[in-house]
């Protein structure tokens, strides 16, 4: 295998891995970080009473 | 540690985005919520004791139901916990429209949340006649109000100065004391001991405010995160209501304008003059139901013809930027796999996003144009009637007019639908128009089946007409597509359209250019990055695994090659032997082994297996098709120029010796590719735009189906007739 090959290797292995990450990886912790948060966060419609 | 928020709310059309582009200057940004992917910006605001905030402008709504995706996205900012809570609101309120704008104003000051008051358009409201009293409507509210004109820049200063004495006296405000009838407060009643359990330490004045917005937004509603018994309290209240026969939105909705008119009618010194506008004289023409739709034909003709022809020459610059990255590469590299994966891999790729750009970009200047213009609103308004009867909403209409050039913008374009179910149902039909990727794959065909000079009925040229066909089959596949969806798996009520019909101001180019910049860069950005890597991983499928035995045969025969004499026959012998050794490589690759496996299947629709593997390739972006197809055919460079392609195709034949592009064969590729939802980057942005895989998979699915049904019953009844086979 030649340095060209090897880089090119490289290369696809990058863009394989980008591919998983976005389409799997990435989905999955912004469902994570949606979960922790709800869409329409009903807790914090209610503030909290002013200190005195 | 985190600055101090602002948000900037506002009906849509209230001069928002031009107040906040003329606070925060030239500081703004966008950032994505995550599951609601409607846009917000943000900018910092410096204020005048030299203390800087960050500013939020939030999508324009009408209430803060929570129904639309804007509204949710204004509801989660307005009432976020922590760091990212609001230390104040400026409520964008129209002053020609004040009673409607001040419904917004109101619901936030129940909340308690301190507001201040932009009363913007005040030039056009003095323009009319109208005067407002805005310390008596101060009063009426309990809260600053400000008059500014956000065009022009008038009364700035002073909102500036406002905004930071909010911020000096922080703590709840007491909220307007709406008299509503006995039987929301016995509702409020009801559900706030929900809200008390859920958050024991919350006041009075939240918990009611709360348990307002429970009682309007719960029911029919797509929220998810909301507690059930919230939600069950909500249900036994308005249960008891309707027992008592009384509709509590209503209830709710008519106590909030009673106080608003009261308080509008104190605050308004003299009212606007009656006069028929300017609005009016010209929506008598945009609005009439013949001169509209001519004038709208018009508009739409202009848009396409200036989309394509002053796209052509950044379309072509852009094209010549990337053959000469090919050729840099080509000359910085020796021979070999990494100069290749550089050539036709990565420029290749980043080239293919990057030649939308100047349409893109068009695409969203022009509409912005004609938004910002009042002109879009009258448009859906006209259309409306076609749009309900295949069960689209009238704001769909953007969305598949767009589709016209790229999903992906048309795609993004159904944000300002208001219902999930119109929003899927149109992002699921829009791939069918016929995008301006499937324009060369057209013209490929047409080229080498079809003959430009022939005339039909003495008038029009065969290819033109052919041409015309599949741009009128991809809108009547779009609309048939939308009209199942939306009788099956998207079944439901249409709603009606409601649409405020804005009146007409010249766009502020400012705020046009500075929109069109940040939906480029996102463009860039997402679909930019996953195209990319797709192409690489498209190129590596097409190139591996290489045959030894291939790549020595070939070698030998350019050794032998080498000893003619004569040097243009020499380089016309290596060219050849190059063509024959990719060829044979690519029947070699996986790519290659997957189009031969797939022949059987494609056969039926009088495709081979390197139509096949085109059609591969073209998955990833239909562009490729072209470029693909000349690689297939061992003929170097195909891509820029379509001719020796066409050439190519129009001599192939299938193994039996049959010619493999009759004008049958032609019309069912075309087909298949009007109808075949071939890329990637589409399914990428569907896919973030209804936060999950099931509608992209659906739409993939039924528009693949689709596609081969379509190109095989074409091509099987045409053989069956004797059609086009020769």
């Amino acid at each position: 295998m030649t340095l060209q090959d090897g880089v090119t290797w490289l290369i696809v292995a990058g863009a394989v891995a980008f591919l998983v990450n976005r389409m799997v990886f990435a989905p999955r912790r912004k469902k994570q970080a949606a979960d922790d948060k709800p869409d329409v966060p009903v807790t914090a419609l209610v503030r909290k009473r002013p200190k005195r | 540690m985190s600055r101090v928020r602002v948000l900037l709310a506002g009906n849509p059309n209230a001069g928002k985005t031009t107040l906040f582009n003329r606070l925060t200057g030239s500081t703004a940004r966008v950032g994505n919520y995550p599951g609601v992917t409607v846009e917000c910006s943000a900018g910092t605001l410096r204020l005048a004791d030299g203390l800087s905030v960050e500013l939020m402008d939030l999508p324009g709504t009408y209430s803060l139901s929570a129904r639309s995706p804007e509204e949710r996205v204004a509801v989660d900012a307005l009432f976020a916990r922590g760091e990212a809570q609001p230390a104040a609101v400026v409520v964008v309120v129209d002053a020609t429209a004040l009673t409607r704008n001040l419904y917004l104003a109101l619901q936030l000051l129940e909340t308690g949340v301190p507001v201040v008051v932009a009363l913007n358009m005040m030039d056009a409201a003095r323009k009319t006649g109208l005067a407002i009293d805005h310390e008596a409507l101060s009063q009426a509210l309990g809260a600053q109000v400000v008059p500014i004109s956000a065009a022009r820049g008038e009364g700035l200063d002073v909102l500036r100065g406002q905004i930071a004495t909010c911020l000096g006296n922080p703590g709840e405000r007491s909220a307007p004391s709406v008299a509503y009838p006995a039987s929301v407060e016995d509702a409020v009643a009801v559900v706030s001991p929900a809200v008390a359990d859920f958050q024991p330490d919350a006041s009075a004045g939240s918990r009611r405010a709360l348990a307002l917005w429970a009682l309007l937004s719960l029911g029919d509603d797509e929220l998810v995160g909301v507690p059930s018994r919230l939600r069950d309290a909500t249900a036994a209240a308005r249960a008891t209501a309707l027992e008592r026969a009384t509709d509590l939105d209503q209830a709710i909705i008519a106590a909030r304008y009673a106080w608003l008119d009261a308080a509008v009618t104190r605050s308004v010194l003299q009212p606007a003059k009656n006069e028929r506008s300017f609005t009016d004289k010209v929506d008598a023409v945009l609005l009439h139901r013949f001169a509209g739709v001519a004038v709208f034909v018009l508009v739409m003709y202009v848009v396409f013809e200036t989309l394509f022809s002053w796209s052509a020459p950044m379309t072509e610059l852009i094209e010549a930027g990337v053959g000469a990255a090919q050729e840099l590469v080509q000359r910085s590299l020796p021979p070999g796999s990494l100069r290749d994966l550089l050539e036709n891999g990565v420029v290749a790729g980043v080239g293919n996003v990057v030649v939308f750009v100047p349409q893109i970009a068009l695409l969203f200047l022009l509409l912005g144009f004609l938004e910002d213009s009042g002109y879009l609103a009258r448009v859906a308004f006209l259309i409306d009637r076609v749009m309900a009867r295949v069960g689209l909403h009238g704001k769909a209409f953007v969305p598949l007019l767009s589709g016209n050039a790229c999903a992906i913008p048309a795609v993004m374009a159904t944000r300002t639908i208001e219902t999930r179910r119109d929003r899927i149902a149109t992002m699921l039909a829009v791939p069918l128009m016929s995008c301006s990727a499937r324009l060369p794959v057209y013209v490929l065909v047409i080229a080498t089946v079809f003959s430009s000079d022939e005339r039909v009925l003495g008038i029009f040229s065969q290819g033109a007409l052919v041409l015309f066909a599949m741009y009128a089959v991809s809108v009547l596949a779009t609309l048939s597509a939308a009209a199942v969806l939306r009788r099956t798996v998207l079944k439901g009520p249409r709603p009606a359209l409601v649409l405020e019909l804005p009146p007409y101001r010249l766009p502020e180019w400012r705020t046009l250019l500075r929109s069109t910049w940040e939906r480029v860069r996102s463009f860039l950005v997402d679909a930019g990055t996953v195209i990319l890597a797709l192409t690489i991983v498209l190129w590596a499928l097409l190139t591996y695994p290489k045959s030894d035995e291939v790549a020595a045969r070939h070698e030998a025969e350019r050794v032998a090659a080498a000893s003619i004499a004569d040097t243009g026959e020499r380089e016309a012998r290596m060219t050849a032997i190059d063509d024959s050794e990719s060829g044979e490589q690519i029947r070699n690759s996986a790519a290659g082994r997957f189009g031969l496996a797939l022949e059987p299947v494609l056969e039926p629709l009088g495709f081979d297996w390197r139509i096949g593997v085109g059609i591969i390739g073209a998955f990833a972006a239909r562009e490729v098709f072209v470029g693909t197809l000349a690689v297939v055919f061992g003929i170097a460079s195909g891509e820029d120029d379509p001719v020796p392609v066409s050439d190519a195709l129009a001599s192939a034949t299938h193994s039996d010796g049959r010619k493999l592009m009759t004008p049958l064969a032609g019309l069912s590729l075309m087909l298949f590719f009007v109808f075949a939802c071939q890329c990637m980057s589409t399914i990428a942005v569907v896919r973030r735009e209804s936060g999950s895989w099931r509608w992209p998979v659906l739409m993939f699915t039924y528009m693949t189906v689709l596609a081969y049904v379509v190109s095989f019953s074409v091509y099987q009844l045409g053989s069956l007739m004797g059609w086009g086979l020769t």
